[in-house]
């Protein structure tokens, strides 16, 4: 005890001598120099046609609708920007599209830091491509691979460059994509009732899924993208039922047990489903199986007004969120189902809802009512302060992560009918996904489909 | 040095260490302030011009000059300023406008001691007032950098006056100098990240999402050879850093008043909250 000071003193005269020996030649040998924030927030890439073998006018056409498809896919994701062709000083598509044929210095000049070089066979039966992802820069080629894609080359091209477009994503970022997702939603088309539809995860194939000719909301996806879950008026009351995702397949009654069965989910295991019933005029929130069994009571009755609706669960299952007016407004709630434990999330406003957990667990996205209208808010899971993510733009509602996390979809009014909207997990890049008649609500984005 | 400490820490003369460790510390700090007051310049002569200029003041009974030089001097400086491209024409004239007052500020002395002489106090003012407008209106261009400046300044002071010592150059590290570099290197960042495009929305998860590239400029701009010297963890992220660097050479050459053989530099790129 006597020595420790003086051992302190000791460690610290030496610290201060070596402060001053080594600090001015540390800072002599190199100028530091800062750069905060890109000046451009997406990277430039080049994608030249590609080199078309087969002679026919419609081989050429799939080819033009290939370096079509790709570079919309591309843009989508609101990473990439596709560098004016204009530019091009070179050809691949003639003069070659492998690592040799490529001169580097030409791409330079264009300020594309990627480039993308394909040739497609095709004949009546099939596509085989070629496809090189440059870094331009580097000068070196990031990947080169082979697709053949069997079957009528016009339905096989779109899977096909999806796939590479993949293939891109996890070069680029290192993540998949979500180019085999879909989004399911609620439309009322032309017949003004509210049906279940579903289209491609950029808003193609719009498909009617559910022809109930009643009310139909609320749509999940099981966990491996069948299967359709939903509510529907088809029985005069609000019942649950299960259908395959395809347009004409048979739905299923999952309960007919109480008088209002609203809000269906999935949990992770795709087996269990939870919803709310309500059971003796007590809405609460159960665990069911797929065949309508209750198996557990997930909340209890809180207040004369504790209706409990909306349950999602964690991708990882230990925690579902719902909706609870037991506080007198209905707010967000966490329940941890191992220890039970219940925590209020949403303190702001009088009325939030449709909560909906990122892909990977951590922050939960969620509709709530201030100032006159719905906006978009995240917030992370564990509580704290929410981020706005849509203002001003008349009601925005029913957000859903896309299956990597990087986009939500939402519906919003804001020109009038209520349509389906697509923005980045930060707000920016917002922009309406497709037109269609009617007005569309309530859409969820389905996991990825990876075969 | 290092040996004899070694042999007072082994000896266990404690007390004797400690005073050793003192006069250490104290001759240290002695040798610092020594070499900082005799290597920056600027400094040096700031402490003098007050006086200066209450000798003027109480002395010189012409009305017209004090209103005419104050606001004078703040143009002065910042003509050159206006047109870079005559970076030449800049450094000669800051390197005149030090030698100018050395030899006038002992004769301004001398008059104050003897009798009044009028010229002298007078351009005494003037190159006074000239340095402290320069002082002044180094910063205010890059008034949002203020604090790193600083420091940067003081590194360029020290690196420059290491060059003077060894290569024996004809002029001390002006301030027209400094602030020519210092231009040089503001120009490189802009130019690097003008060139430098990343999604940001990929980084918004990692908020500390930083990365380091290191490359070595040749008077003519190019550069031989740029890397990542310190990931960030995200492989997409460095990329593109080293990308905004390869895209940003050849940087341009050396303006006139570098003589520098090459420069080194390291970058750091980072992503501040952009909502």
């Amino acid at each position: 005890m006597h020595t420790h000071p003086k051992a302190i003193v000791r460690s610290l005269v030496l610290l201060v001598l070596f402060v001053f020996i080594f600090s001015p030649v540390q800072a002599e040998e190199r100028i530091q120099l800062r750069v905060t924030n890109p000046f451009e927030n997406k990277t430039p890439v080049a994608v030249p046609a590609f080199a078309i073998r087969g002679t026919s006018p419609t081989e050429k056409a799939l080819g033009q609708k290939a370096i079509t498809l790709l570079q919309e896919t591309l843009r989508f994701t609101g990473y990439f920007r596709m560098v004016d062709p204009e530019a091009f000083l070179e050809e691949p598509a003639k003069t070659g599209i492998s690592e040799k044929e490529i001169h580097f210095d030409r791409w330079r000049s264009t300020g594309a830091e990627l480039l993308i070089t394909g040739s497609m066979t095709i004949s009546g039966q099939s596509i085989i491509g070629d496809f090189y992802l440059y870094d331009i820069y580097r000068q070196k080629s990031l990947f080169g691979v082979r697709f053949r894609g069997a079957g009528d080359p016009s339905t096989t091209l779109r899977p096909l460059i999806l796939k590479l477009a993949d293939k891109i994503m996890v070069t680029y970022s290192g993540k998949h994509g979500y180019f085999n997702s879909k989004i399911a939603f609620a439309s009322t088309g032309t017949t003004g009732i509210k049906e279940i539809w579903t289209c491609t995860f950029d808003g193609d194939e719009p498909t009617q899924v559910t022809r109930n000719a009643a009310i139909t909301l609320t749509p999940s996806w099981s966990p491996d993208a069948s299967k359709i879950a939903y509510t529907s008026y088809a029985n005069e009351k609000p019942d649950i039922y299960i259908q395959k995702a395809r347009p004409g397949a048979r739905r299923e009654l999952v309960t007919a047990q109480g008088t209002t069965n609203i809000t269906p989910t999935w949990l992770p295991d795709g087996k269990n489903m939870a919803a709310s019933l309500t059971i003796n005029g007590d809405q609460a929130i159960y665990l069911l199986t797929e065949k309508g069994k209750i198996r557990k009571r997930l909340t209890r009755k809180w207040s004369k007004w504790g209706i409990d609706v909306s349950p999602v669960f964690s991708p990882s299952g230990d925690r579902m969120a719902f909706v609870s007016k037991r506080s007198g407004t209905p707010q967000i709630y966490v329940k941890h189902l191992k220890s039970e434990r219940i925590e209020r999330l949403t303190f702001d406003g009088r009325y939030n809802t449709s909560p909906t957990w990122s892909p990977t667990g951590d922050r939960i996205a969620y509709a709530g009512f201030q100032e006159g209208r719905f906006d978009i808010y995240v917030m992370d899971a564990q509580g704290g302060r929410p981020m706005q993510l849509t203002r001003d733009t008349g009601d925005n509602e029913t957000p859903s992560w896309s299956p990597d996390g990087s986009l939500l979809v939402f519906s919003s009014n804001r020109r009038g009918t209520s349509s389906i909207y697509i923005m980045n997990a930060y707000g920016t890049d917002q922009r309406q996904l497709m037109s269609l008649p009617g007005e569309q609500t309530a859409p969820v984005w389905s996991p990825n489909l990876t075969r | 040095m290092a040996h004899a400490l070694k042999q007072a820490l082994t000896s266990g003369d404690e007390n004797r260490f400690l005073t050793i460790a003192v006069f250490i510390s104290l001759v240290g700090h002695a040798l610092m302030f020594i070499i900082s007051h005799l290597l920056t310049t600027s400094g040096h002569t700031l402490h003098e011009t007050p006086r200066s200029i209450d000798v003027d003041l109480v002395q010189i009974e012409m009305p017209q000059t004090p209103p005419v030089k104050k606001p004078a001097p703040p143009k002065k400086p910042s003509l050159p300023r206006v047109a870079p491209p005559a970076k030449q024409a800049n450094h000669k004239k800051s390197t005149k406008r030090v030698q100018q007052p050395a030899p006038k500020r002992i004769t301004g002395k001398k008059a104050t001691k003897s009798h009044q002489k009028v010229v002298t106090p007078d351009t005494l003012v003037k190159s006074a007032l000239q340095k402290i407008a320069q002082e002044t209106t180094r910063p205010e261009p890059l008034a949002d950098r203020i604090s790193r400046l600083k420091q940067e300044v003081a590194n360029q002071k020290r690196e420059v006056s290491g060059g003077t010592q060894k290569g024996a150059a004809p002029h001390a590290p002006t301030p027209g100098e400094i602030s020519i570099k210092e231009r040089y290197y503001r120009t490189i960042e802009v130019i690097i990240r003008k060139n430098w495009a990343f999604p940001s929305q990929l980084a918004r998860n990692n908020e500390r999402l930083k990365t380091q590239v290191m490359f070595t400029v040749m008077p003519n701009g190019s550069v031989p050879e740029a890397w990542v010297s310190q990931r960030s963890g995200t492989a997409n992220f460095d990329r593109s850093a080293l990308r905004a660097v390869h895209k940003s050479t050849p940087l341009p050459p050396y303006p006139a008043g570098i003589n520098e053989k090459k420069m080194p530099f390291v970058i750091n790129f980072d992503i501040s909250d952009l909502l």
